[in-house]
This record gives structure tokens, C-alpha cells and sequence, in this order.
């Protein structure tokens, strides 16, 4: 696919997000000016640029969206609730148009085609006709551009038409613009009645360089639009192209000054005015004559007017983007400079290695100092993949609009924390899980609205999104404040289907993990969304597959939470490693929160911390690494999603940066540990799932310790 | 699609794509397969698939050429592309046989 067209869908598809928040806005009643004014830019770029790639069934379309929009802004057309819902529906329209465009297939499809005159038989009922493109009918405002008046004097011209002198630059074709397609476009809202290639600049075929343009047009145009509409289709082209534009019986004199390089022969130019259809030979003729080509004190008032009108063309209003201040990456690319900083810091902490065993120290403090840097490096590559979360928060908004209003319920979306980051791939990964969390919260979590009144709840629901950083995790919470799990309901079903022995106590966590269970739904209606039963061990498969843990909180006839914990990385990080004999294993520093001196309590697998107990494990018998444990050990105590626990250890080795290398999948069932990382010295390393770790110690441990570790999360 | 000229019974036949891609080609082409002694030379743009602005210089390059060397350029069997661009621009084939 050709670059400039990935381009303009990339664009697109950016800019249809923009309408989207803004017709939401104004769906809720909440936009204001400015964002209608977005919302019409958005329309009105979007067919600008695929009229440059040609995709005329594009255009046509928007065009009507646009002249609706271009309505409301101008206060002709008020803007409410279904007038909004409509306009979301034509914004999904031409959603599916560039997406057919980015899958290379036809629009000009029945399913397609019948789409677009659905909707805009609609938008024209509710917002008044709007001309076809193409046809230049009367029903316009007349062009009120021009402040000579359309008299038919002797002075000014017959043509009822516009006149448009262009001369593009050199370089408009080597920056990627066609000048042909730029006039062809005009003939979408008018026609051009008479055209003429000025080609006095071009050199001779051996001389020329086929990539500069060296051509002008004058045009003789007819159309009902104003001199801004005319100006706006030169909008992407207008840097590199001079632009005049008279309107319809301009005088005559205008139009030769309108064409600086025949300055010293107006003849020519009066003869090329002619041949484009502008002037007849008797106008030319009169605009010769020695009494109206004069200087400043015998020029006519509205010569001078004309004349005035064809200085230079001013700089067009730069497009008032937002300042350039991002640039599209390649992700490839981007994958590509982590893994060289992975070899970097691999190679660098073989070079401090090699310094501290020459014991050279200059040696050492260079190498040091390339450590420092080296770690930056890492930091700043890492950061380029970071992106905020709130962007696929606020996609949701549609997402509860759409489904609320399907199931008659009235629900509010509220954000928090969109400005916390996390690696671009997990960004993408979370989306499917998420959006079937939320569609759960709507259709089970919260309840139909005289339910709701009638327990004293308001009306409207609301559901919550929220994100944080905790401990070398990103956390997501999802939340509404609908009825709750019901306990009773979920052990019920779950002894219906065998999973759990009648009679069993269990705690309120162990009940609502149930319901990852494959096939579990106690919804009483399977719905169109949700119910089915394939939805949370999807979810969770989802989540796990990340690395990250899925956990609920739930209140009955309150709420319910459920919490996703993500790894923040991702490949490299800042590792803190342990030796256990002659192995030596790499714990996050996130997580590390202490190391202490080893001293049990005898018989015992609980260390006292403080007056606390902490459980632990041994990394030599859990591994079981050959070897005598050293005199003295050490735990190193971690912390993660609010526990800790101690690792048992022999000797503590420091931090380093480890570069995160997948275990093999021969390797897919080795317990506890989430990858593997080549040390400075050539060694392997292998990296601890600390979360894993945490799950079985603590399952090891026995009920007394479970207890005194639950007291500790809770006042953590 | 690649620019062409080929020479056949001697005419000159373009194909594929005059745009800016094939600037260079174009007009290498074009000057290299140019005639010195016939003062007829045809162009038969029947395969010319697209046709843009820097396309439409070097046509009209051409025909200044042809001027400057007193010889009869015609455009034949111009193909819907060629076509639609030389209507869109009021330059009828025809104008680009200088006599």
C-alpha cells in the first residue's frame, strides 16, 4: 500500500476518534462551541484528503455530514440528543468506508452504497437538503467575497465566472502533491469552464528536471461557492503554489495584474485570459486601451479595490493544528533499538567485569561511567514504548453509551488516572479483556433503574475506570456500583456443576474466583453481551498470559471491583540478584522491600520480623540446588500486590540490569521462574515469578500465618 | 507500473505509468529514443495507464521540442487517462501537433 494512503488512514482514523468524543460530548449536552468547530474540521479534512487520493464515494459523503455540521455550527440547525446519535452513526460510516479503503476492497458495494444514501436521506431530513456535488445549482449564498459590486459596467467583465491563477512551485511534486489533482477537485463543486497551462517557464527537454514543476494554470470557473471555499480547495497545496482569485466581473484590469510575469505584455496576457475563457477579445481590448493601463492618479476606484485584492497572496491561516510535536514510529523499529539496548547493557556489564578484574582504575571509572549512561539509554528506549492508558479508557465511553442505552439503563463512565503508562503491546493486549469486564458491569453489575431506586441508589449507574502504578505493577481497576456479587448464588451453581464439594467452607475470595471457571455464568438471561459463561476465563486466560494476576472485591447489593495487576515490563529491567550455591537467580528491586539476616524461629517456616511473622521459603530446597547452605544466610523479603515473603538465600549479590530473555518453551513448566538473563560474566541467570513464589509459599504455610499475613495487607 | 517507450515501425509507443515515479525514466526515455531525422514523429499513448502533472510537463516538453526542431509531433490513441487529463486541462490532442 503506498505510503502517503497508509498515511491518510492512520490520519483518519485519528481524526474520527476526535468526532467521536465530541459527539458524545454533544449527545450528553455538554459541547460547546468549540467542539462543534472540531467536530466540522474533522469532517471537513477527512474529505479534503480523500478527494487528493480520489476516493470520491468518500467524499461524497462526508459532504453532506459536513454541510449538516457546517448547519449546527453556523446556528442554522440545533444540535440535540438524536440529532448527536445519528451523527455517531454516520461517523461509524465512514469509519467502515476507510477501513474498507485500508483493506483495499471496493467501496462502490451495494451494502456500502445503500449505507450512505440511508443516512443521508436521514441527516438531510433532519438538517436540511444539501446540494449534491457536483452540481452548481443557485440555492447557495451568493459569493460575498468581493466588495466591487457586480455591476455590469464598462470596466469589468462579462463572466459570470470565478477566475484562478495558480503557480505552483518548484517543489510541489517532489513534496508528493499532484497541481492536477488539486483542479480536479474544484470540479467537485463547480465546473471549470476554460483552463489554460501557462508553460512559459519550462526549459527544454534536455535541460528540464522532470521532478520540478515548472507549470501555472488559469482558470475560468464556475461555481456557487464563495472565494474562503475556492481558497480551501488549494488548502494542502497552498505553501507550495501562489494563488489569485477574482470573482465573477472583476474588473478588467484585474486580471492581467493578476499575472505578474507578463507584467511588460499585457497583450499575452490578455490573450491567455482570453483562451481560458475569462475575457472576451473586446474586454481585452478596452483593458489595453492607454486610457485605463495607468499609473496611480487615474486609477479607478475599484481597479485599485481589484487591484488591492491580488497582492501576493497573503499567507493563508497556518491550519491551527496542534504544534507538530510528535512523530510516528515504526514499532518494528522501536522493537528493534530495545533489543540493541539489551545487548548493550549485556556488554557493558562484561566490560565492568573485565575493568573490576584488571584492576585498572581509570578503567574502572570509564566503564562506570558507561554503566550510568547505558542505564539511560535503557530508561529512554523503554519510555518510547510507554503510552497513557487513557486513550483506551475513554474509547469506552462509547462503549457504555452504546450498550447502556441498548439495555435501557442510564450509566456514567468515570475515568481516573489516563495519565499512567504502560508498554504499548500490553496497551493492546488489554483491550479485549477489558471491554468484557465493563460489558459485565453494565448488563450483570448494574441494576435496571427502578431496582436501583427502590434500594436508594441513584438512578444512574456508574462504573468506574482507574489505573495506578504499585510496586513494579500497573494496576487496573474496574468498578461499579451495581448490586454486588451474590455469594449465595455463585457457591450454589458451582455445586450444581460438581466444582465444589457441598458442605465445603469457603472463603469469600475462594467464592468469587469461581467464577473464572470455564463455563461459569449465573446470569439468569444469557444476553446478546454477556451471560454466556465464555467470557471471565477468557478474561483471565487473557490476563495470564501477560503475566498478570485477576483478583474481585465485591459488596453485595454495593459493588463489585475486579482488579487486573500487570508487569510494568517488559524486557529490561532493574534486577536484584541472589546467589544460592553456585546459581545465581534475579528478583525485580521493585520488589525487593528488605534484606535481613536468616535467623527462624527453630521448626518453624515463619521468620519474626518486627513482631510479625514472615513466611518463607528456601531457595535451595525449593530449586534444589546441590550444596551445603553458607553459615550465614540471608532473606531477602519481597513485597507484591500487598504481601511479603522472605527468599532464603545465601549470599545477596547487588542490583544490575537484567535484560529479560524468554525461557524456551521446552521450559514452559518450570515453576516460579519467568525467564532468564545472561550475566556480565557469561552466566545465566534465571529470574524469579515472584508472584508464583508467593502463591506457594503462603499456600505451604499454615493457617495461622495465612491469618497474620491478611492482617498485614490490611494495615499495609 | 513501469514506464516504457518502445519503438516500432516507426512510432514511438509509451506504456505504464507517466508520473512522478518515473521522472527520470521518462525522460531519459524520451530523449534517448527521440528521432533525429523524421519529421514525424507519433506518440501512441494507448497504454499509458496514469498520467500526472510532472507526466503532463514532459508531453508538453515535447511538443516544444518538436517546435524548436521544426518537426510534427502527434499525440495518438490517447488511453482514458491521457484523455481525462488533457479535457480537465482544455489541451485537445490536437494542439500538440505544431506544425
Amino acid at each position: 500500500m503506498d505510503a502517503a494512503l497508509q498515511t491518510f488512514i492512520d490520519e483518519s482514523r485519528e481524526l474520527l476518534v476526535e468526532m467521536e468524543s465530541g459527539l458524545l460530548a454533544c449527545e450528553r449536552s455538554t459541547a460547546d462551541a468549540e467542539t462543534i468547530n472540531s467536530i466540522f474540521r474533522v469532517a471537513h479534512t477527512i474529505k479534503g484528503s480523500s478527494g487528493l487520493f480520489g476516493l470520491d464515494e468518500i467524499v461524497a459523503f462526508v459532504h453532506v455530514v459536513e454541510t449538516a455540521l457546517d448547519r449546527v455550527r453556523i446556528g442554522e440547525v440545533a444540535m440535540d440528543r438524536d440529532f448527536a446519535v445519528l451523527l455517531l452513526n454516520c461517523k461509524d460510516h465512514i469509519q467502515v468506508l476507510v477501513d474498507a479503503v485500508a483493506a483495499g476492497s471496493s467501496l462502490a458495494v451495494p451494502h456500502i452504497e445503500a449505507r450512505c444514501a440511508e443516512l443521508s436521506g436521514l441527516l438531510q431530513k433532519r438538517a436540511g437538503s444539501v446540494k449534491s456535488i457536483g452540481a452548481a445549482k443557485t440555492t447557495a449564498p451568493t459569493p460575498a467575497s468581493s466588495a466591487t459590486p457586480h455591476a455590469t459596467s464598462a470596466t469589468n467583465a462579462a463572466t459570470s465566472n470565478w477566475h484562478i491563477s495558480a503557480r505552483f512551485k518548484a517543489d510541489v511534486l517532489r513534496a508528493g502533491m499532484d497541481p492536477l489533482a488539486f483542479i480536479r477537485y474544484l470540479n467537485t463543486f463547480g465546473k471549470i469552464h476554460g483552463a489554460h497551462v501557462i508553460e512559459s517557464a519550462l526549459p527544454p527537454l534536455g535541460e528540464m528536471d522532470p521532478e520540478t514543476c515548472y507549470l501555472g494554470f488559469e482558470l475560468s470557473f464556475a461555481s456557487t461557492a464563495d472565494e474562503a471555499r475556492i481558497r480551501s480547495a488549494f488548502e494542502f497545496v497552498i505553501e507550495d503554489c501562489t494563488l489569485a482569485v477574482l470573482p465573477p466581473s472583476s474588473p478588467i484590469t484585474a486580471y492581467l495584474e493578476a499575472m505578474p510575469e507578463f507584467g511588460t505584455n499585457p497583450a499575452l496576457a490578455g490573450e491567455i485570459l482570453v483562451r481560458s475563457g475569462t475575457l472576451t477579445s473586446e474586454e481585452v481590448q478596452r483593458a489595453l486601451a492607454p486610457e485605463t493601463v495607468q499609473g496611480a492618479s487615474a486609477v479607478p476606484p475599484d481597479v485599485a479595490e481589484a487591484a488591492r485584492k491580488l497582492a501576493p497572496v497573503a499567507d493563508v491561516e497556518k491550519r491551527a493544528g496542534a504544534a507538530e510535536r510528535s512523530i510516528r514510529v515504526d514499532a518494528s523499529k522501536l522493537d528493534h533499538l530495545i533489543t540493541l539496548v539489551g545487548e548493550l547493557i549485556i556488554a557493558s556489564a562484561s566490560a565492568n567485569l573485565s575493568a573490576r578484574r584488571a584492576q585498572n582504575v581509570d578503567l574502572q571509572e570509564s566503564t562506570s561511567r558507561l554503566s550510568a549512561l547505558v542505564e539511560s539509554v535503557r530508561d529512554s528506549a523503554l519510555q518510547l514504548r510507554m503510552v497513557k492508558i487513557g486513550a483506551t479508557f475513554n474509547r469506552f465511553q462509547r462503549v457504555v453509551n452504546d450498550v447502556a442505552r441498548e439495555l435501557g439503563k442510564d450509566i456514567e463512565l468515570v475515568v481516573s488516572g489516563e495519565d499512567t503508562e504502560l508498554d504499548k503491546t500490553v496497551i493492546e493486549k488489554i483491550n479485549d479483556p477489558l471491554t468484557h469486564l465493563v460489558r459485565n458491569a453494565i448488563d450483570h453489575g448494574i441494576e435496571p433503574q427502578a431496582l436501583r431506586i427502590e434500594r436508594g441508589k441513584p438512578p444512574t449507574g456508574t462504573i468506574t475506570l482507574n489505573a495506578y502504578h504499585d510496586s513494579g505493577s500497573i494496576v487496573i481497576e474496574v468498578s461499579d456500583d451495581g448490586g454486588g456479587l451474590k455469594r449465595e448464588r455463585i457457591l450454589a451453581k458451582a455445586i450444581e456443576r460438581g466444582l465444589v464439594e457441598p458442605g465445603k467452607a469457603l472463603s469469600d475470595k475462594e467464592i468469587y474466583a469461581l467464577i473464572f471457571e470455564p463455563g461459569f455464568s449465573t446470569a439468569e438471561q444469557v444476553t446478546n453481551l454477556s451471560g454466556r459463561g465464555v467470557g471471565m476465563d477468557v478474561v483471565k486466560r487473557n490476563i495470564t498470559a501477560l503475566r498478570g494476576d485477576i483478583d474481585i472485591r465485591s459488596e453485595e447489593g454495593r459493588g463489585t471491583t475486579v482488579i487486573v495487576r500487570l508487569p510494568l515490563t517488559l524486557a529490561i529491567i532493574n534486577g536484584f540478584q541472589i546467589g544460592v550455591g553456585k546459581t545465581v537467580f534475579v528478583v525485580p528491586l521493585d520488589m525487593v522491600d528488605e534484606c535481613i539476616e536468616f535467623s527462624p524461629e527453630a521448626g518453624h517456616d515463619y521468620a519474626n520480623v518486627r513482631g510479625q511473622a514472615l513466611p518463607f521459603v528456601r531457595l535451595r530446597d525449593l530449586f534444589k540446588v546441590p550444596g551445603a547452605p553458607s553459615g550465614r544466610e540471608n532473606i531477602v523479603v519481597v513485597r507484591h500486590a500487598g504481601l511479603r515473603a522472605g527468599l532464603v538465600v545465601d549470599s545477596l549479590l547487588g542490583e544490575c540490569q537484567t535484560v529479560i530473555k524468554p525461557l524456551a518453551k521446552v521450559f514452559s513448566g518450570v515453576k516460579c521462574v519467568s525467564g532468564s538473563s545472561i550475566l556480565g560474566t557469561g552466566e545465566v541467570a534465571l529470574i524469579l515469578d515472584v508472584g508464583l513464589l508467593m502463591q506457594q509459599v503462603l499456600a505451604a504455610a499454615n493457617g495461622e500465618i495465612q491469618q497474620a499475613s491478611l492482617h498485614e495487607r490490611r494495615t499495609a | 507500473m513501469e514506464f516504457q517507450l518502445k519503438r516500432r515501425q516507426g512510432k514511438l509507443f509509451a506504456s505504464g505509468e507517466m508520473t512522478i515515479y518515473h521522472a527520470a525514466a521518462m525522460k531519459t526515455a524520451l530523449l534517448g529514443k527521440w528521432t533525429r531525422d523524421e519529421s514525424d514523429v507519433t506518440l501512441d499513448l494507448a497504454e499509458v495507464t496514469e498520467l500526472d502533472t510532472c507526466g503532463l510537463q514532459i508531453l508538453l516538453a515535447l511538443r516544444q521540442l518538436a517546435q524548436a526542431e521544426g518537426r510534427r509531433l502527434t499525440l495518438a490513441q490517447a488511453s482514458p487517462a491521457v484523455r481525462e487529463v488533457l479535457e480537465l486541462c482544455c489541451l485537445p490532442t490536437s494542439s500538440f501537433t505544431v506544425a
